[in-house]
């Protein structure tokens, strides 16, 4: 509801426009340079008009990695990456991406085609009702119904993906919409700023607990960097030398090596950082919403803290956790506004540092396979602050969370609500459409990769400079981790054994590419990435049997994790 | 588990309702009964609801319904733990 408004060059009323006109005019107008789609039958008109105007169309060659680029583009940028489709099948190949984005708060922008009005509620060919579809995953959604409110609720599309806790907005554009021709529309008004301030009361408590307490500690999460508030955390962490822990999204707030970063809490957090939240007496969460792979059992969470809740979005207060404190608004706003005057914390901080170091990750894997965790830190240290991550889903994706160095949260894309297999590829190239200087890398698995793999052809296309290692175990690695765990070693359906030769695959879309399958040709090999212009592949091959430690298991208490053999 | 009675405004706009009784259901709210009128350019709603499981809170759905884009004010209506989010008109256009 608390929308910042998104600005808008204006446009003089002079010439008779088409519906399909006014929507790229209102993109440029908006400051939108690239977007992502795949065109068809009822977004036609749309795409009439792109080929005469200024945004720049990155052909995909599947509507679902059109989404997740857009998706990845918003992350690295805070402004709404733009995805389009038409009706039907290309609409409901968006849906993934979409709820992606909502699950993660992330803005983004999905326009549809759809069939004309008259034929919308017949079962028209290719008529399918997404804007029913995606109401649940969407912040808010739209269908245009006449031309002349283009401008103004495209605008408005922005301001609501972007404002206030950010997520993704639909707009449905019927075919007779766009090709209406349209001499006078509504031009977008300026929102008003909703987003509240923090109570007197409230801020009272907080600066009251803050300063009462012996353990507190900062729990930092995806909030901070939808709010470009990561500078602001980090002066507050050096000032006041609160230790802090990160949920998944929250990592890179504070760089690995911080003496005031414990690490990354839950399911695959460390064990320094979930004994400290264990231990902790005043969580003062930013930006957090307490998801279950970071709590681990709810009611042993946590169990001596009190909790300082901030937050854009006042329906996570007390959703799972109780608040002693909350605090909705602007995370920068709510965070100059609290003191941040903490007692005698030395004790805490030396004990806080002593588990951090105590159980810092080893690299000394036996054997001379390649190991992943070693590889994934030297190439995130070695591609320096300029080192962007898109990951797939699976044992990789939390390689990368905790062996890599992330010089800022948008560095680290992953989608961590949904846990969609298929994000990594597309995400890297939104990320390098969206920061051509970053060096972007995408770390896959071998089934996530084949997920998206189509998306080789977009980065030859465009030859994006896309850099890809390819964490290839031959196993649905995570799954097969669960049921040598968890279900007796009974594997099923794990497998990939036969998957393709990488190497050549990604050839033939015209992609350099080579192989990994020793540790000691892992320099030679990270050397041969970072020296590459053009899009690259490395397939590493590692041990199948490779597990991903610390694991809390499903259901149990963040005290109770299980830590590798050797 | 006891019933319990809300009070939603909300603008009229294509899908307003369906958006509505979605956040409610999917949030693990079961509706019921429902009556629903409109004054000038905005729909008056209420509900009541049972929750699927002791571990809904009213109140946090009532913080849910008020953050749809377009909802004037949702309020639960018996009587100690009542929330009640007024959204200025403007935005709920
Ligand atoms: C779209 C989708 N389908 C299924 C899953 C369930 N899942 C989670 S991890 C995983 C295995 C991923 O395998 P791979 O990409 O090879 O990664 P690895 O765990 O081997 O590193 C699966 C099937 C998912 N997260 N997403
Ligand atoms: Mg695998």
């Amino acid at each position: 509801m608390s929308t910042a408004p998104a600005s808008i060059a204006e446009q003089p009323q002079t010439a008779v426009r088409t519906g399909a006109e006014l929507v790229v005019d209102t993109l440029e107008r908006l400051g939108v340079e690239s977007v992502f789609g795949y065109p068809g039958g009822a977004i036609m008109p749309l795409y009439d008009a792109l080929a005469r105007g200024k945004v720049k169309h990155y052909l995909v060659r599947h509507e679902q990695a059109a989404a997740f680029a857009a998706d990845a583009a918003g992350r690295v940028t805070g402004r709404a990456g733009v995805c389009l489709a038409t009706s039907g099948p290309g609409a409901t190949n968006l849906i993934t991406g979409i709820a992606n984005a909502f699950m993660d708060s992330v803005p983004l922008v999905a326009i549809t085609g759809q069939v004309p009005q008259t034929l919308m509620g017949t079962d028209a060919f290719q008529e399918i009702d997404i804007f029913g579809l995606t109401l649940p995953i969407v912040k808010h959604s739209v269908v245009i119904r006449d031309p002349a409110d283009i401008p103004a609720a495209l605008a408005e599309a922005f301001a609501i993906a972007e404002g206030g806790r950010p997520g993704p907005v639909l707009v449905d554009l019927p075919k007779d919409v766009q090709q209406a021709s349209c001499a006078r529309w509504d031009e977008p008004m300026e929102g008003d700023d909703l987003r509240p301030s923090p109570s007197a009361e409230s801020l009272a408590e907080a600066d009251k607990l803050i300063a009462a307490a012996k353990k507190p500690l900062l729990y930092l999460g995806g909030g901070v960097a939808r709010s470009n508030a990561t500078d602001l955390v980090r002066d507050i962490s050096e000032r006041t030398g609160i230790p802090a822990v990160a949920t998944l999204q929250g990592l890179g707030v504070l760089p690995v090596e911080h003496p005031n970063f414990v690490g990354m809490l839950g399911m695959h957090g460390g064990r320094a950082a979930n004994t400290a939240v264990q231990e902790s007496d005043l969580l003062i969460v930013i930006g957090a919403r307490f998801d279950d792979r970071a709590t681990g059992h709810l009611a042993s969470f946590a169990p001596h803290a009190s909790v300082v809740h901030i937050d854009t979005d006042a329906a996570e207060f007390g959703k799972l956790r109780h608040a002693h404190s909350t605090m909705c608004g602007d995370l920068k706003r709510c965070l100059r506004t609290i003191e941040f005057t903490p007692g005698d914390i030395s004790e805490w901080q030396a004990e806080t540092r002593r588990l951090k170091e105590e159980h810092a990750p080893r690299y000394d894997a036996p054997g001379n396979g390649v190991f992943a965790p070693e590889l994934l830190k030297k190439l995130s240290e070695r591609a320096g602050d300029s080192f962007v991550a898109a990951c797939d889903v699976g044992q990789h994706q939390m390689w990368v969370a905790q062996h890599c160095r992330f010089s800022r949260p948008q560095a680290h894309l992953t989608s961590g609500g949904l846990g969609a297999m298929g994000y990594g590829l597309p995400a890297a190239i939104g990320a390098k459409v969206a920061e051509p200087d970053a060096t972007v890398v995408c770390v896959s698995g071998d089934g996530s990769f084949m997920m998206n793999i189509q998306e080789l052809a977009t980065l030859r296309r465009y030859n994006i400079p896309v850099k890809i290692v390819l964490l290839d175990n031959s196993m649905l690695g995570l799954v097969r981790q669960w049921q040598e765990l968890f279900f007796e070693g009974n594997y099923s359906e794990v497998d990939l054994s036969d998957n393709p030769d990488f190497v050549e695959v990604a050839n033939s879309f015209g992609i350099e590419a080579f192989s990994v399958d020793l540790k000691s040709q892992v320099d030679g090999a990270i050397d041969r990435l970072l020296a590459a212009k053009g899009p690259i592949l490395a397939h590493v091959r590692i041990d199948p049997e490779e597990n991903v430690w610390p694991l809390v298991p499903p259901g149990k208490s963040n005290a109770d994790m299980m830590e590798s053999k050797w | 588990m006891s019933i319990q009675n809300i009070r939603i405004e909300f603008a009229f706009a294509e899908g307003a309702l369906r958006r509505l009784l979605g956040v409610i259901e999917a949030r693990g709210w079961i509706i019921t009964s429902m009556q629903m009128g409109s004054d000038g350019d905005r729909s008056i709603m209420t509900l009541s609801l049972n929750p699927r499981d002791g571990t809904r809170k009213i109140a946090t759905l009532i913080r849910q319904i008020s953050r749809v884009y377009g909802v004037i004010s949702a309020a639960h209506m018996d009587g100690a733990t009542s929330f009640i989010r007024e959204i200025p008109r403007a935005a709920a256009g």
